[in-house]
C-alpha cells in the first residue's frame, strides 16, 4: 500500500516512473487533461534500485493515462494496481 | 549608486525574486528528490517549475532536458569534459570568456584534444553570418566534434550568428553548443530553430536569479559523461549514475532558494518580454554610443554593435583608474580584461583591459548620462 499527500493510503493505479522529474512532468501532462494524480515515492518492494517514484491516480483513468503519457513521450516502468497487476 | 556591471551579475533584482527566496528559505526549502514529505516534495515541485520557465524560454526540447549546476562555467566544463574524447577537435570563437577557452586549453595541454579558433569577424564592417560560417569552414577537419561560442561578448555587443552557424553544424553533423552567459534574458533564444544542440547559461545574470545556480540544456538524444558522482535521491542502491537527465548530472544538494530565486527572474524577465528588454538595452547602448563617441579622448571599441554591454577607455587614462573614480563617483563599471584574454585580443585594448559598461533592465537614461558626465571630468 503506498502512502500519497492528497488521498492518504490508497488503492489506486499507480505509473512507475525512472525519477521525480518524470513523475513531475507526467503529472503535469495528465493536470493538462484534466486528470488528477499524485507523486508518490514507491515501496520498496517496487523499487529494487532503491528510492523510486511514481505516479498515483484513479484506475479508471488508466486508459487515458496510458494513452497521454504515451503520446507525450514519457518513459512508464510499469502500470501497477493494487495488487500489482495491469 | 548607479550599477553598471550588469554583465557580471544583474542588481537588482525583482521584488518577487526578493520574496520569494527569502519565503522558500523560511517555509518550504526541504531537499528536493529526497523524500516524500511535505517539504521536499514543494521544493521539487520548484525546481521541476524552474525547468519548465527555462524550456519554454528557449525553445528546449523538454524541462527534463535541463539540468542545474552552481554557474556558467561549471554548466560549460560538463559540457565540455563529458562530451570530448582522446583525438577529438573542437572550434571555438576568437570573442570566448575563459570559462570555454581554458577547459579547452587545459584538454589540449594536455596532448588530449586539438583545437582552432575562428574568427567573429566583430570588426569587419562586412561582416555577414556567410563569411563567418565559411571561415568556419575552413577549419573543420574529420574529427571536429564539437564548435563551442559565446552567443554574445561579455566586452561588446557583438553576437554571433548562432541560426547560422547552428545550421551549418546541423548539415556537417558536428554537434554545437553555445554559452549564452551573456544573451540569455538579453537576446530572444529558440534551440530548436537555432539547431543548437547544447545551451549553458547562468541564473544570475539576465534571468535576474541569485547567485548559485546555472544551467543546461540538452537536445534529446545527448547524453555526456558525468563531472560529478554522488547521491541524487533516486536508484539509491545503484553504483552507477543514471542514464537519464537531469538526474544523472546532479549529484548533491540542489540550491533550492537559488533555483526559486531563478524562477521568479525568469517570469519577471517573461512579464517585460526579452525582445522589449533587448530594445531598452540597446537604447541606453546607443545613447552613451553617441555621448562618448562625441567625447574628445574616449575611444569605444566595436561601437559598430550596440546591445547589453559597452567597451571603453579614456585616452592616457589606465581602466583601473577610471574604474576607481567611477566608484568614487558611485558609479559601478568593471575594468580590466572581463576573463576574456581572446576577446580583448580581437578588440585590440590595451595592456591594462578597459571599462566595461553593463546595461540591465532596471537602468536609466539619466543614469547613463550620469556616466557620461563623470567620465568626461577625467577626459584630456
Amino acid at each position: 500500500m503506498r502512502y500519497n499527500y492528497d488521498y492518504g493510503y490508497d488503492d489506486g493505479c499507480t505509473a512507475t516512473m525512472t525519477s521525480m522529474t518524470q513523475a513531475l512532468r507526467a503529472q503535469q501532462v495528465l493536470a493538462n487533461a484534466a486528470i488528477h494524480s499524485s507523486v508518490i515515492k514507491l515501496d520498496s518492494s517496487l523499487a529494487k534500485k532503491g528510492c523510486a517514484y511514481g505516479l498515483s491516480f484513479q484506475c479508471t483513468q488508466y486508459n487515458n493515462v496510458r494513452t497521454i503519457l504515451s503520446s507525450a513521450k514519457i518513459n512508464v516502468r510499469q502500470y501497477i494496481n493494487a495488487d500489482l497487476k495491469l | 549608486m548607479i550599477y553598471l556591471d550588469n554583465a557580471a551579475t544583474t542588481f537588482p533584482k525583482p521584488r518577487s525574486v526578493y520574496s520569494e527566496v527569502l519565503r522558500c528559505i523560511r517555509t518550504y526549502c526541504g531537499n528536493p528528490g529526497r523524500g516524500s514529505h511535505k517539504l521536499s516534495t514543494v521544493s521539487e515541485q520548484k525546481v521541476f517549475e524552474c525547468r519548465c520557465e527555462i524550456s519554454d524560454l528557449i525553445g528546449a526540447s523538454s524541462p527534463e532536458n535541463i539540468f542545474f549546476c552552481e554557474n556558467t562555467t561549471m554548466a560549460i566544463n560538463s559540457v565540455i569534459k563529458g562530451l570530448l574524447t582522446e583525438g577529438d577537435h573542437v572550434l571555438i570563437s576568437d570573442l570566448e570568456h575563459n570559462s570555454v577557452f581554458r577547459p579547452i586549453f587545459k584538454m589540449a595541454k594536455q596532448g588530449k584534444i586539438t583545437y582552432d579558433i575562428f574568427p567573429s569577424m566583430c570588426l569587419d564592417d562586412r561582416r555577414f553570418p556567410s563569411g563567418i560560417c565559411a571561415g568556419i569552414a575552413r577549419l573543420i577537419k574529420p574529427n571536429t566534434k564539437l564548435i563551442i561560442c559565446t552567443h554574445a561578448s561579455n566586452i561588446c555587443s557583438a553576437v554571433l550568428p548562432i541560426s547560422e552557424i547552428g545550421a551549418f553544424c546541423s548539415r556537417r553533423k558536428i554537434l554545437f553548443a553555445v554559452d549564452a552567459a551573456q544573451s540569455v534574458g538579453h537576446i530572444p533564444i529558440d534551440m530548436k530553430k537555432m539547431n543548437i544542440d547544447i545551451l549553458c547559461a547562468p541564473g544570475h545574470k539576465g534571468l535576474y536569479g541569485i547567485q548559485g545556480c546555472g544551467f543546461v540544456a540538452l537536445r534529446d538524444g545527448i547524453m555526456l559523461d558525468t563531472l560529478t558522482e554522488g547521491g541524487n535521491g533516486i536508484n539509491s542502491l545503484e553504483g552507477n549514475m543514471p542514464d537519464f537527465s537531469p538526474e544523472r548530472y546532479e549529484s548533491g544538494t540542489l540550491p533550492v532558494p537559488s533555483i526559486v530565486g531563478l524562477l521568479n527572474g525568469i517570469r519577471a524577465v517573461k512579464k517585460i518580454g526579452v525582445c522589449e528588454i533587448h530594445d531598452r538595452e540597446t537604447q541606453l547602448c546607443n545613447r552613451l554610443c553617441e555621448m562618448l563617441g562625441n567625447t574628445h579622448g574616449v575611444e569605444i571599441y566595436a561601437p559598430q554593435h550596440k546591445g547589453s554591454v559597452l567597451l571603453f577607455n579614456v585616452t592616457g587614462v589606465p581602466s583601473n583608474r577610471t574604474g576607481d573614480i567611477l566608484n568614487r563617483n558611485d558609479i559601478c563599471v568593471r575594468t580590466g580584461f572581463h576573463c576574456s584574454a581572446l576577446g580583448h585580443a580581437t578588440l585590440k585594448t590595451p595592456d591594462d583591459g578597459a571599462v566595461r559598461v553593463g546595461f540591465g533592465m532596471f537602468n536609466t537614461q539619466k543614469e547613463i548620462e550620469q556616466l557620461w558626465r563623470t567620465v568626461k571630468k577625467i577626459t584630456p
